[in-house]
């Protein structure tokens, strides 16, 4: 049968249809922390939690952050914090990817909370006390209110002050 | 962020939004901001390396919730200039039928 496409056309739809090859890659991965056991986060779906200077690690709570279970630390003091890490989540990403890096945060005035993607070098954890040359990119909540930071570029810039900031990193502008 | 722009380095925003808000508003500031990437680099530096969601938090009460993380890549030049080579054998080809 002989086909109605003009070379044209043919040489259009070839070329259109080699640009969405790459998206069947894209990936995507969500946690809500909604099926999780309430406590320690340590051990649950791959994720990894330490306390530091007597601080208990990462809990899993429920209720009073957007009515359900969410990733809490409350345990208060000089020095103490706790980190929460998830090694191996995505495969490693493309240098050529765009990625959006989204999560929500409730904070109270004077604490940090930092939320990024790094390279495990082989200890088995991304912590903010792990060796800098493993955290990658990471953003910086909290302070005041709400200050950003990107740590490798020293950007910082004031953010909206809420108790339930939702922050969004993205390419472009939304 | 943009992994592959600004030559490789990368450049990202920031937008942020309160609760119950529509929509991120960028914040100012933090508007395509290089990434200071190394793509041939042996730390965190370089993306590819890139396999580990993290969190921290210190001084007191924090919740931290609905983490999303998605990765898309670029249309690659490799597949663009293979579907053109594609195409051209296919217009070659019916000219000599």
């Amino acid at each position: 049968m002989k086909s109605n496409l003009t070379q044209a056309s043919k040489l259009v739809l070839a070329l259109a249809a080699s640009c969405f090859l790459p998206c069947r890659d894209a990936r995507a991965l969500t946690y809500d922390f909604n099926s999780y056991s309430l406590g320690d986060l340590n051990g649950q779906s791959g994720w990894g939690s330490e306390g530091f200077n007597g601080a208990s690690g990462i809990q899993i709570s429920g209720g009073s952050f957007d009515s359900t279970r969410f990733a809490l630390f409350s345990d208060a003091g000089a020095g103490r914090g706790a980190s929460a890490w998830n090694q191996g989540a995505f495969s490693a990403l493309n240098g050529s990817e765009t990625v959006t890096l989204q999560f929500d945060f409730r904070a109270g005035t004077t604490q940090s909370n930092y939320v990024g993607v790094g390279w495990d070098n082989g200890s088995g954890k991304v912590t903010l006390n792990s060796a800098a040359n493993q955290h990658g990119f990471e953003i910086k909540t909290g302070l005041g209110g709400g200050i950003a930071t990107f740590l490798k570029g020293s950007a910082s810039a004031p953010m909206p002050a809420d108790s339930s900031t939702a922050v969004g990193i993205r390419s472009v502008s939304p | 962020m943009n992994l592959g722009a600004n030559g490789g380095a990368g450049l990202f925003s920031v937008a942020s939004k309160v609760a119950n808000a529509s929509s991120f508003d960028p914040v100012t500031g933090l508007q395509n901001v290089g990434l200071g990437l190394d793509a041939l680099g042996v730390s965190a530096s370089d993306p590819d390396l890139w396999n580990t969601l993290w969190f921290h938090n210190e001084g007191g009460f924090a919740g931290v919730d609905n983490l999303l993380i998605t990765a898309v890549p670029e249309p690659a030049p490799i597949a663009l200039l293979t579907g053109g080579i594609v195409a051209m054998g296919m217009v070659i080809f019916k000219r000599r039928r």
